[in-house]
């Protein structure tokens, strides 16, 4: 079983240094556009609500909290806890979404959409569209990541509930674990490079 | 071979857990309180380095890197090649201008895309010189 | 050479069933989480568009026959060369041998019964058919015009299937991934007890290297992709010098993956002449470190010469000098590799079967291709070179001509274990010297025309290139003649009935321990790499196996005759 588990591992560590260059191409295009229009981007990120980044944030990293302890709860044997640990993880996962859902529906509302569907009136300084372009294809490539993982985390959930898991074997719950602290690490990048540029 | 540390080291608990919880809400605090904090051109610098010292805890703890060096080894190789790849990319970005072949009589006319933030059309956010669509 | 070998392999046949034969039905196939087959059904996969590819190739080469308008129109033209390129680059040469030989006999090689995730593999299988199907959609729909780099800003701006093809080039690197993925966990746990980093098979080595890349540069042309799609669909402007943007950004992101990509390709090709040369030289294989080494020096120094393709680009001089001065030094470890070969054969007892007549065409064409690499890495050069039939020249030369011939040694030397049959010989060879004489009937001829400054993608040109055009043509009929012969001995071959033995090549890697075919597990229990005498003997590198029996301290002349005793 060692065996497997380590394979498992391997397995999911490769496949998170995909995600990382995945996401780190789109990190290299925002500081290349954002150091060629640093007005533009300036004044586009005075759109976003730093309040609704902050409370992701936090809730973000709770959930990151909770899931290790499911998986710590899961490493020993606790499985009552490592429902409860898993149901709050989809609890705050599911408060990101939801506040996620509340800041693009004011975008929308406001014409602040990427690329040529801009259509924002009264702004002092062009170019910012650019600015919206990058914001939703970050947040909506992190976005789609949270709703895969809120899914994967369902999922052990329900094999938690089945009594799939014990101190023997708990390598699922350890490799979604891992994948959950991705998306909470990407965020802790998007939220200053979006939400606080000054 | 590589790695049996998940079997041998003991259990990482939860106080552990929730100290770590502590230090990155604070780190939080900090990041947001530092952007009203004019540190001029280094402002993207202090924002990215509170964010790598949170990354670093997460992937260190919850993450349980420190007692997994193989996988840090992988984890790190990703982060250097995506190095790499910004590198040489800012690189190519940065020298385009300035180096010029010493023997240029007539003066290299800028890639037409380079003024950035000419006036543009704030309805499309297309330039003003472009056709209307 | 064969009936003086076992055919314990045979024996076994009636108690356990081949790989082939057992489950049976279709469905069992499709549903199969057996390596074996799924790198059959990868192999044929990968056949089938090497065909449509193919006759793609064979449609330009027809076109460019005359000046002007042959049989197609310039529309018409741009959507085949550039549907030649994508099909040939993302859905044959890169799973072309990784994920076609590899999967089949990787784990053979290393004594293990499967890949480490044996679902992710068939997962991959499926992915790369969803990709294909879309790039056969697009097909249908009336192909594309970018040429397979889509370039931008002309990717951006022109219509056709730009944004599916793109999507199922998308789709196609997570295929790679995967196989990526499973290589590295396989190689990292499933070798068999007893062997080493360094008692791994070459094969394995160059395997590793490339799973190195796929997961490192896979993962970037995902996002370049993904960004050409948002620029095409929402006008996001990052590659939009209109709109502020930088078309060389995407040059940027879009050979980062896709030089390093051209390891994905040449590596595995390496991989499989590395088996070959020794099997049929009777020689342990000369410089085993200085090989595997170089496989991941190669790995990684791909990654710090990308922007070698964009010399005229409006890149940076300086960045130019530089990129241009590490490029030379991929002719560092790929040299190393060619000269341990050749250091190989040395004094060997060759036999030239057709898998080593291959590897002896693989070794001419690579260098060939290799050294006109260095034509172009000089940065003064490549800028009268440059997007040049040269160019073109050269890297079929290296992508096609090393990659698919390398391929052909591959599939010639597992064959047998493949499907227990053999396939006729002399049309083997006849097979052979026709590809190696229509490949360079084909190519040898683009190189004058670069040089004389016939641009690639061209639809017309200057009268006076028009007889190398014609001999180029003529060529790759040559080329394609051979090719359909050995689809047909190999497919006739598989009529006949299944007496291949265990080790038709006196091979001393595990895989020729099991039977041919192998069972589904491959082995009968776990097979160990011994150091001792046994009837078909895994190699131990001499190396290793000096290391071992040396440390008692022995005279090193006595070490070696134990050593010839054990293996020759």
């Amino acid at each position: 079983m060692g065996q497997q588990f380590d394979a498992a591992k391997i397995g999911m560590w490769l496949f998170l240094v995909t995600e990382v260059l995945l996401f780190g191409g789109l990190f290299v295009g925002y500081g290349i556009m954002h150091a060629r229009h640093p007005e533009a981007f300036l004044a586009a990120h005075h759109h976003l609500d730093k309040t609704m980044g902050a409370i992701n944030t936090v809730v973000l990293l709770i959930s990151s909290f909770t899931m290790v302890l499911a998986v710590w709860a899961a490493q020993t044997s606790k499985r009552n806890l490592c429902i409860l640990f898993l149901l709050i993880t989809l609890l705050c996962a599911g408060v990101f979404m939801g506040v996620k859902y509340n800041e693009y529906s004011h975008k929308f509302h406001e014409g602040l959409l990427p690329g040529k569907y801009y259509s924002h009136q009264g702004d002092t300084v062009p170019g910012q569209f650019m600015f919206f372009s990058f914001y939703f294809m970050m947040t909506g490539l992190h976005g789609i990541h949270v709703l895969l993982g809120m899914i994967v985390i369902a999922w052990i959930l329900f094999r938690t509930i089945r009594g799939d898991f014990s101190s023997e074997y708990y390598s699922p719950v350890d490799i979604t674990g891992l994948y959950w602290h991705l998306v909470d690490l990407i965020w802790i990048y998007v939220f200053p490079l979006m939400y606080l540029i000054s | 071979m590589e790695h049996t540390a998940e079997h041998t080291h003991p259990v990482t608990g939860p106080v552990t857990y929730a100290k770590v919880l502590g230090a990155l809400l604070v780190l939080t605090v900090v990041t947001v309180y530092a952007s009203y904090l004019d540190f001029g051109s280094m402002n993207t610098v202090v924002a990215l380095l509170i964010a790598s010292v949170k990354a670093s805890l997460v992937a260190l703890f919850f993450m349980h890197l420190r007692h997994d060096k193989f996988n840090a080894v992988i984890f790190l190789g990703g982060l250097l090649f995506l190095a790499i790849f910004m590198i040489w990319t800012l690189f190519d970005i940065g020298t385009r201008v300035t180096v010029l072949p010493s023997n240029l009589k007539t003066p290299v006319q800028e890639f037409p895309g380079a003024p950035l933030n000419k006036p543009v059309r704030p309805q499309t956010g297309q330039p003003l010189g472009a056709p209307a669509p | 050479m064969a009936e003086a070998l076992t055919t314990h392999g045979n024996a076994n046949a009636a108690e356990h069933a081949d790989y082939l034969d057992y489950p049976k039905g279709l469905l069992s196939w499709l549903t199969t989480v057996d390596h074996k087959r799924i790198g059959l059904m990868y192999m044929w996969s990968v056949m089938f568009f090497f065909f449509v590819g193919g006759m793609f190739a064979l449609l330009i080469r027809i076109e460019l026959l005359s000046p002007k308008h042959t049989i197609m129109t310039a529309e018409v033209y741009n959507r085949v060369f550039t549907l030649h390129g994508a099909i040939m680059t993302f859905l044959v040469i890169i799973p072309a041998i990784p994920a076609a030989l590899g999967n089949f006999a990787l784990p053979l090689l290393i004594g293990a019964k499967d890949v480490a995730f044996p679902r992710l593999n068939l997962t991959s299988l499926y992915v790369y058919w969803a990709g294909a199907v879309m790039a056969v959609v697009v097909l249908v729909m009336g192909g594309v015009d970018t040429g397979w780099t889509f370039y931008t800003p002309y990717s951006t701006t022109t219509g056709g299937g730009v944004t599916l093809m793109v999507m199922a080039a998308f789709v196609l690197g997570f295929s790679s991934i995967f196989t990526g993925v499973n290589f590295i966990a396989t190689i990292h746990k499933l070798r068999a007890p007893g062997m080493g980093w360094f008692e791994l098979p070459l094969f394995a080595w160059g395997m590793y290297s490339t799973a190195l890349i796929q997961i490192l540069a896979t993962p970037v042309l995902g996002i370049t992709l993904l960004l050409l799609v948002m620029e095409r669909v929402l006008g996001v402007g990052i590659f939009d010098p209109q709109l502020g943007g930088d078309p060389v950004l995407f040059q940027h992101f879009f050979w980062f993956y896709s030089h390093p990509a051209v390891y994905i390709m040449i590596l595995p090709a390496m991989a499989v002449i590395s088996e070959v040369i020794p099997t049929f030289s009777k020689k342990t294989i000369f410089g085993y470190k200085a090989i595997a080494f170089s496989s991941v020096a190669i790995a990684l120094l791909g990654f710090l010469v990308w922007a070698h393709h964009m010399f005229v680009a409006g890149m940076s001089l300086f960045a130019g000098a530089i990129f241009s001065f590490l490029t030379f030094f991929i002719a560092i470890p790929s040299a190393i590799k060619v000269f341990n070969w050749i250091a190989t054969m040395w004094r060997g007892s060759i036999s030239l079967d057709a898998p080593m007549q291959y590897a002896i065409s693989f070794l001419l064409i690579f260098t060939i291709g290799g050294l006109t690499g260095l034509f172009l890495a000089a940065l003064s050069t490549d800028v009268h070179l440059h997007d040049t039939y040269f160019v073109v020249s050269h890297f079929h030369y290296v992508m096609a001509g090393s990659n698919l011939i390398a391929l052909l040694a591959g599939i010639h030397y597992w064959w047998p274990k493949m499907f227990g049959r053999m396939y006729n010989e002399t049309l083997a060879s006849i097979g052979c010297v026709l590809v190696f004489l229509g490949f360079n009937a084909t190519f040898l001829p683009q190189f004058v025309l670069g040089s004389r400054g016939m641009p690639r993608r061209y639809y017309n040109y200057l009268p006076e290139f028009q007889s190398l055009h014609v001999a180029s043509t003529i060529g790759s009929w040559l080329l394609a003649a051979g090719l359909f012969l050995i689809l047909a001995y190999l497919l006739a071959s598989l009529r006949k009935p299944k007496t291949a033995v265990a080790n038709p090549w006196g091979g001393r890697t595990l895989e020729w321990e099991a039977m041919s075919p192998p069972t589904m597990h491959n082995f009968d229990g776990q097979p160990v790499l011994k150091h001792g005498p046994m009837t078909i003997a895994p190699t131990a590198p001499w190396w290793a196996w000096k290391k071992r029996h040396t440390e008692r301290g022995r005279d090193l002349r006595d070490v070696s005759n134990e050593y010839s005793d054990t293996y020759h």
